[in-house]
């Protein structure tokens, strides 16, 4: 039997009288592929800041059992842009995180370890290269094996793809889902994009816009890797658009992507 | 911070000056700068006209100094030693300043300011470093401390170190490190306030350690903010220090040119500008050049050609 990875009772954000999120009750499981869906502006990424103890909210939130400060260490993020450092190259990048967080080992077990989690990533030839000479998706993949490389219970990921192109975004959408697979890890993954909700998530949270609420928690009972051309895909999409009274756009962003 | 503001206006130590100061080279326009259109006959000629440019770019920064140097030969020839002195007589004595036996001063005021431009960016680092950890000083450092250092002149440094210290190595230093402390603590501080706060947060979700975020990510990114401050420091740091040895020492450059005027040793006096004129672009140019070159590739914010 799994445990619970997060927890979330009565969560309420509010910025001055700005109130972006109000009463959510929220429970992930361990080992799953929950994608947070909903607009712009509903609070997503602030609550991914909230479970890593980044960001401060009312209400009660329990990650691994513990609060976020107690649990930090077992968490891992992947933000929208890859946010490496410049002066590293992407080994070093990767071997960053494993410094950060203070995990035990000399530079060459860290580099070492970070060779893997890239080759992982299919990254091993770029190890060297600077990490601002990569393309995007190369980055992000950097960025990605930085994350796996503390070895988190739990993966945190907001809108990691949202910046690249439609090719290298269904590339990254497959791999992520690989390791997924591979490595059971619990993964929180925000997005506003409907297609990609239902094409990763082995559940899906439906947010409402502004003050947001929980409309829907949807399992995904698809097997991996999903065709968006099947029936069952598209009533899983057609579920989750009456959410939304019938639009398949979500915001600027396009919720239908190729 | 009202402080940042001031300063930076005045154009001495500017948050946006470190990619150009660590590259040695002024931000050149960029592509997208160049205004829209087919590229027309001007375009064309474009090459031969920089070649040209080039030349004579090179003629102006080499002849008119050689000119200036023939006229400073020519003047001095009808004049008396004492006012203009000769140029070859200048560079005899810089050459006893650099090499010979008056060498001494000037390492001695090459040291001292080494020691001082550390001091005063370790004292700039550890302020900053308070100001950032606990933000309520932040008033006390830029709104009373630096107005404060800035606007204490040289001269005034001078005169206490010499009635504190006496004369000797700590009365220059401390005199050079007063006056270079403004400069360290307004570039570190710059340095601070632009550090990517994306950045700050991914290395705030790997550790809860303050001293990890610090060494890790903060510090190299104030890296060209260090580097800009050491470069501004040192250049500054020669000009204080002749002040402060003039009044308050025993030994180094400023005393040099102390006896010189004392003497009505013109040329002596020249020769001590020509010699801080040398190890300025000396260390510029096999220095801080090829380390910010060096810096910028490293960190990849060279100029791209």
């Amino acid at each position: 039997m799994t445990g619970m990875a997060i927890e979330l009772e009565g969560l309420s954000i509010v910025f001055g009288r700005d109130v972006v999120m109000q009463d959510l009750d929220l429970r992930v499981e361990e080992g799953e592929f929950l994608c947070l869906l909903g607009p712009s502006g509903c609070g997503k990424s602030t609550l991914l800041r909230i479970l890593g103890g980044l960001a401060k909210a009312d209400g009660r939130v329990r990650v691994l059992g513990e609060p976020p400060q107690s649990s930090w260490q077992h968490l891992a993020y992947v933000f929208q842009t890859p946010r490496l450092v410049r002066w590293r190259n992407a080994m070093d990048n990767v071997a960053l995180g494993l410094e950060l967080r203070g995990i035990p080992g000399t530079r060459k077990e860290h580099r070492a370890s970070a060779e893997a989690y890239l080759a992982q990533l299919g990254l091993e030839d770029l190890a060297g290269r600077p990490a601002h000479v990569l393309s995007g998706g190369e980055q992000q993949r950097v960025a990605i094996a930085r994350a796996l490389a503390v070895q988190p219970r739990i993966l945190l990921m907001d809108e990691p793809f949202s910046a690249l192109d439609v090719h290298t975004r269904g590339q990254l959408r497959a791999e992520i889902v690989s390791i997924w697979q591979k490595s059971g890890l619990t993964i929180v993954f925000v997005t506003h994009d409907i297609d990609e909700a239902v094409t990763i998530g082995s559940k899906v949270a439906v947010l409402s816009s502004k003050p947001t609420r929980l409309l829907s928690l949807l399992p995904i009972e698809l097997s991996h890797p999903r065709s968006r051309s099947s029936p069952e895909f598209v009533r899983y999409r057609s579920r989750i658009v009456e959410h939304f009274g019938g639009k398949t756009v979500l915001d600027e962003a396009p919720a239908v992507s190729s | 911070m009202s402080w940042i503001r001031r300063i930076t206006a005045e154009g001495k130590a500017t948050a946006t000056a470190p990619e150009e100061l660590a590259t040695g080279a002024p931000a050149e326009p960029t592509l997208e700068s160049r205004p829209a259109g087919p590229p027309g006959p001007s375009e064309a000629a474009a090459p031969r006209e920089s070649t040209r440019n080039r030349i004579v770019s090179l003629l102006l920064a080499n002849g008119v100094p050689l000119f200036l140097f023939g006229v400073w030969w020519w003047v001095a020839r009808g004049s008396a030693e004492f006012i203009i002195p000769p140029p070859f007589e200048v560079l005899r004595i810089t050459g006893r300043l650099l090499f010979g036996d008056m060498a001494i001063h000037t390492y001695t005021s090459f040291v001292r300011i080494i020691i001082a431009v550390l001091l005063a960016m370790a004292l700039g680092g550890f302020f900053v470093f308070i100001v950032r950890i606990v933000p309520v000083t932040q008033k006390l450092v830029g709104d009373r401390l630096v107005p404060f250092l800035d606007s204490v002149p040289a001269l005034g440094w001078a005169i206490l170190g010499v009635v504190w210290f006496g004369l000797g190595h700590t009365a220059v230093v401390f005199v050079v490190t007063a006056v270079l402390l403004p400069f360290a603590l307004v570039n570190l501080w710059e340095g601070m306030r632009a550090i990517d706060p994306d950045l700050r947060e991914m290395g705030l979700s790997f550790t809860r350690q303050r001293l990890r975020i610090l060494s890790m990510i903060e510090i190299p990114l104030l890296m060209p903010y260090i580097f800009a401050a050491l470069r501004l420091s040192f250049s500054v740091g020669w000009k204080v220090a002749l002040i402060a040895e003039f009044f308050g020492s025993e030994a180094g450059l400023g005393l040099v040119m102390n006896r010189g005027r004392q003497l009505y040793d013109t040329s002596t006096v020249f020769a001590t500008i020509v010699t801080v004129l040398v190890i300025v672009t000396v260390v510029e140019r096999f220095g801080f050049e090829p380390l910010g070159k060096w810096f910028a590739k490293r960190t990849g914010t060279e100029e791209r050609r």
